[in-house]
């Protein structure tokens, strides 16, 4: 569980959607699972190791739960004779089993955004892809937002969040970002150790985090 | 589950079907009611209709296009394993069934009301409701076009005022509709087969649009427009409709008259024998023609095409159209052939009739035979003409001998006075 922190502008999401082959990249390589992606076929097999949440995650509110993630399941190739039961799993694992047959619309918005995670990690990806996540959500979906990342198991899950608190919470790694260039690159407890007791923040990985910034940039 | 019923379950296109189908039923049952009963009419209706739901299945589909923009699924779409025109065509295509089903429904029911008396000529209606699934089809794959380009209510908004204008234009250089379906006339099925096909090459078109912006973009982009050019050309040089051979066996009905009828007019055999009827009631002294027939059916014209036709010379029945179970198309026929018949011997007129006893004759003749009441059809004919028509339907209120003393003494009049006999 790797977290991708950074202010604003600092590249998380283009990050994220080069990684996801939405976004071309424009120089360097790219490899996800050991496979090189430099063209389009190679990118859509690449895509189907991915799950990716983006920011602004879309739906029609009329959509049942369980389609709107079957749905995502097609998208990502998977066979047919596993829609159904890597549907059911993935809203098992978010929670979501009992409201499979509600529509979108119906749920709440820590629901639909568990509903969005079931989206990214139907037909067990190897790598999720969690754009701001936790944006918009109360601290009790928080929580179980938490969990449910937590719970992940067997995939690589990049999560791009500005919440260093999630990242304390379900980081064993961390990276962190501005603009555009990785300043920072190793475990939580790593980054922690790196703690300034002159720099603003109320938790050792808040003073950690800042201190890593450009004195511009901290004052934003 | 199959992909088939996923993208059937997930489009919105299925919260559009009950309004179309309702929307078409209303259409087809409240334009008119003629075509119940004959085959190729009944698949005219269903078709036309099919060309009014395809105005509002452009704006339906635009919108629809357009939601992946708004609801922000772009770029999930753009992270699919799958190749983006499979994605695309998987939307399009649950959308574009929905659609069709709504026409399917209207169709169905235009069978059913058919159906209860099973004329001949059933294989007319399938062309037709072939006919109509091309503007159907077409608008659809419009409607996503313009979908793709711009915002849903305004998408919406111009794929449907859009599809309108393009179908009008049209319509100026192609026969793509049938507003009726007459029996003498024969829809070309390879036209039929061949736009679709340049449909069907148009919603390929418009799913080659990238969602994202990479790759060969703007020969993808193209790709819509030039389908929708390619529908256009196809429209224009082929040739939709072509007339029917005369029947062989056509129906004819014995009276005072016989009367043949094209085999899927079956249903107006009761209104021929009503109008034989009147025929009968007639002065015993009239002479009449031995028979009538449906119109096109006498082989007195060839027709090549249907801007060209050959008249032949001979003696061929008269011809009367009963199109839309019209008594008083039906009246003019017989009532012209009726006319001829008595005049038979008078082929030039001697000198000009200022009473025009003819018509007078003719108008009689008319009212009669289509039992009264005011004719269906409006005319531009010269004030004179119309006079002696007034004069001849008033006649037709007299009693009968008043009426047959004026027949016998017009017809005299004319035969002496104003004709040379032969």
């Amino acid at each position: 569980m790797t977290a991708l922190l950074g202010p604003n502008g600092a590249g998380k999401t283009t990050l994220l959607r080069t990684l996801a082959t939405v976004q071309p990249h424009r120089t360097g390589e790219l490899v996800i699972g050991g496979q090189l992606v430099a063209s389009e076929a190679q990118a859509r097999r690449a895509r189907r190791q991915v799950g990716y949440l983006p920011q602004r995650f879309g739906f029609d509110p009329r959509m049942r739960v369980s389609d709107f993630v079957c749905y995502g399941g097609w998208l990502r190739g998977l066979p047919q004779r596993e829609w159904r039961g890597a549907t059911t799993a993935a809203l098992t694992h978010v929670g979501l089993a009992d409201r499979a047959g509600q529509t979108m619309g119906s749920l709440s918005g820590g629901m639909r955004q568990r509903a969005a995670i079931a989206w990214a990690i139907v037909g067990q990806p190897k790598l999720v892809l969690l754009d701001e996540p936790t944006v918009g959500l109360d601290p009790q979906q928080r929580l179980r937002f938490r969990e449910i990342v937590t719970s992940l198991t067997g995939a690589t899950v990049l999560l791009s969040t500005h919440l260093i608190d999630d990242v304390d919470a379900v980081c064993d790694r961390v990276i962190v970002m501005n603009a555009g260039r990785v300043l920072f690159e190793g475990p939580t407890d790593e980054l922690k150790a790196l703690e300034q007791a002159s720099m603003p923040g109320h938790t050792p990985l808040e003073r950690a985090y800042m201190s890593l910034l450009p004195a511009q940039d901290r004052d934003r | 589950m199959r992909a088939v019923t996923l993208h059937l379950r997930t489009t919105p296109a299925r919260w559009a079907v009950l309004p179309l189908a309702a929307l078409g039923l209303a259409i087809l049952f409240g334009r008119s009611r003629y075509w119940i009963g004959i085959w190729p009419e009944a698949g005219a209706a269903a078709q036309i209709t099919g060309y009014f739901l395809s105005l509002f299945a452009a704006g339906v589909s635009a919108w629809i296009a357009a939601q992946v923009t708004v609801r922000g699924m772009r770029e999930q779409l753009a992270a699919a394993a799958r190749r983006s025109i499979g994605v695309e065509a998987g939307r399009l295509a649950a959308a574009a069934a929905w659609i069709v089903m709504a026409y399917l429904v209207v169709a169905v029911a235009a069978f059913a009301a058919t159906a209860r008396t099973f004329p001949p000529g059933v294989g007319a209606f399938f062309s037709y409701l072939l006919l109509g699934l091309v503007p159907v089809l077409a608008s659809t794959a419009w409607g996503w076009l313009v979908g793709r380009l711009l915002a849903p209510m305004l998408a919406a908004v111009c794929a449907l005022m859009g599809w309108f204008v393009l179908t009008s234009l049209l319509g100026q250089f192609a026969q793509s509709l049938r507003i009726s379906g007459p029996p003498w006339l024969a829809l070309d099925l390879t036209t039929i087969l061949l736009r679709l096909a340049a449909v069907i090459v148009l919603a390929a078109g418009v799913c080659v649009i990238p969602l994202t912006y990479r790759g060969r973009t703007v020969v993808r982009a193209l790709a819509g427009p030039l389908g929708v050019a390619l529908v256009v050309v196809v429209h224009v040089n082929t040739t939709l409709v072509t007339y029917r051979q005369p029947a062989s066996d056509p129906l004819c009905v014995q009276g005072a008259i016989e009367y043949c009828l094209w085999p899927e007019h079956e249903k107006y055999i009761p209104l021929v024998k009503a109008a034989d009827a009147r025929v009968a009631a007639l002065p015993a002294d009239l002479p009449l023609p031995p028979r009538v027939v449906d119109y096109a059916l006498s082989g007195s014209t060839v027709y090549v095409d249907l801007t060209h036709s050959i008249e032949r010379q001979g003696d061929f029945p008269h011809e009367f159209d009963i199109s839309e179970g019209s008594r008083w198309g039906l009246a003019r026929g017989i009532a012209t052939a009726i006319s001829r018949e008595i005049f038979k011997s008078c082929a030039v007129q001697a000198k000009p009739d200022p009473e025009r006893r003819r018509d007078q004759i003719f108008a009689w003749l008319e009212w009669r035979i289509a039992g009264g009441g005011s004719p269906d059809y409006t005319t531009d004919a010269p004030g004179e003409m119309q006079d002696a028509w007034t004069v001849g339907r008033q006649t037709a209120t007299r009693s009968e001998p008043e009426q047959a003393e004026w027949v016998n003494r017009t017809i005299s009049e004319v035969k002496t006075l104003h004709c040379h006999e032969q």
